[in-house]
């Protein structure tokens, strides 16, 4: 083993080819202690602590990734105020004998999202199924392509 | 000693299991146990401790999605730092800092800076010292010498020979050794 290969192999110095070329070079030996006093010196540094907060800001954002933002729940509470008026406005203009007079329509939202968004037609208690279906579809839909009954 | 390494490889596969299964508790448990490891692996390569904490977190974030396709096969912490390590090389490399530092240091020469906000003087020289190299040996450093992981574990999670390792740490070796002299002169003397 000559100089250069025993420096490609100097992670390997417990090879017997190594401690024999070893005791027969100095330079090589003197490089050896080198590199070993550089590894321990790489090896004892310490790097500095974590911020304490960094799992607060991690959980913070993995809670902000798994449920629904605020802005979007307020844009969907719009469309629900949206579409009470137009379930209203339907009902009193185009049937007025099918409202309830005793029993104000009321158009509860107990909870919005778009994955809940269909269960809106359930919360037009005392009115007819068909006519409240109808009624959110036009409120949804711009009044020039409306397909009115 | 290898069943100690083994029943520390089946609790994480546990703590992965439970975190898969919807128990939040599990991931917690898996941030507490490597979080400082992959806060300082990204520390030594991108060189700057709020880097390394956002660095951190975005590791965090990620796996936390990415446990669900976790195969089983390796060490959760081989993984894992695969990820970290990566993710900061891909950093550093954005950010290209080494060649600013290097002829920052070059220029004043490695004196103490006062240190890390913990840290003595002298690893905050150290570790200056080390982000003269580029972000792969970096990462070699660290890993070999922070982590202490073994030639093959490092080529297995760098995706490298194990060649490509010893060639690699033997030229951060190389690079560093007229920066740590210094050092330890000083070690020396104190």
């Amino acid at each position: 083993m000559n100089c250069e290969q025993f420096q490609e192999s100097i992670f390997d110095s417990h090879t017997t080819e190594s401690k024999a070329h070893l005791e027969v070079c100095s330079p090589c030996a003197a490089l050896l202690t080198q590199v070993k006093d550089e590894a321990h010196l790489l090896s004892t540094a310490k790097t500095p602590e974590p911020p304490a907060d960094l799992w607060d800001q991690i959980q913070n954002q993995i809670e902000r990734k798994t449920t629904i933002p605020r802005f979007r729940v307020v844009s969907w509470i719009s469309i629900a105020a949206a579409l009470l008026v137009g379930v209203m406005g339907y009902l009193v203009g185009q049937n007025p004998t099918k409202v309830h007079t005793d029993k104000p329509l009321q158009l509860n939202v107990v909870e919005v999202s778009p994955e809940k968004s269909r269960s809106l037609v359930g919360f037009v208690p005392g009115y007819d199924q068909e006519d409240t279906q109808q009624a959110l579809a036009n409120a949804m839909v711009p009044f020039p392509y409306r397909r009115d009954r | 000693m290898s069943e100690i390494v083994d029943k520390s490889k089946e609790n994480d596969w546990d703590l992965v299991r439970e975190h898969v299964s919807g128990n939040s508790e599990a991931f917690r448990k898996i941030y507490e146990k490597y979080h400082r490891k992959v806060f300082a692996s990204s520390y030594r390569i991108v060189g700057e401790e709020e880097q390394a904490a956002d660095l951190t977190s975005e590791v965090f974030l990620k796996i936390y999605n990415e446990l669900r396709s976790f195969k089983f096969e390796s060490k959760l912490s081989t993984w894992l730092f695969r990820v970290a390590v990566n993710h900061a090389i891909n950093r550093a490399n954005e950010v290209r800092r080494h060649t600013r530092i290097r002829e920052k240091i070059e220029k004043d020469g490695i004196r103490p800076s006062g240190g890390t906000k913990e840290g003595r003087p002298v690893d905050e020289e150290i570790h200056r010292a080390i982000q003269v190299l580029s972000p792969k040996l970096r990462a070699i450093v660290s890993l070999r010498y922070l982590e202490g992981l073994s030639y093959d574990e490092m080529a297995d999670l760098l995706d490298v020979s194990l060649g490509t390792v010893k060639s690699r740490l033997f030229l951060a070796h190389e690079t560093l050794r007229p920066l740590l002299k210094g050092i330890s002169l000083e070690l020396k003397d104190v």
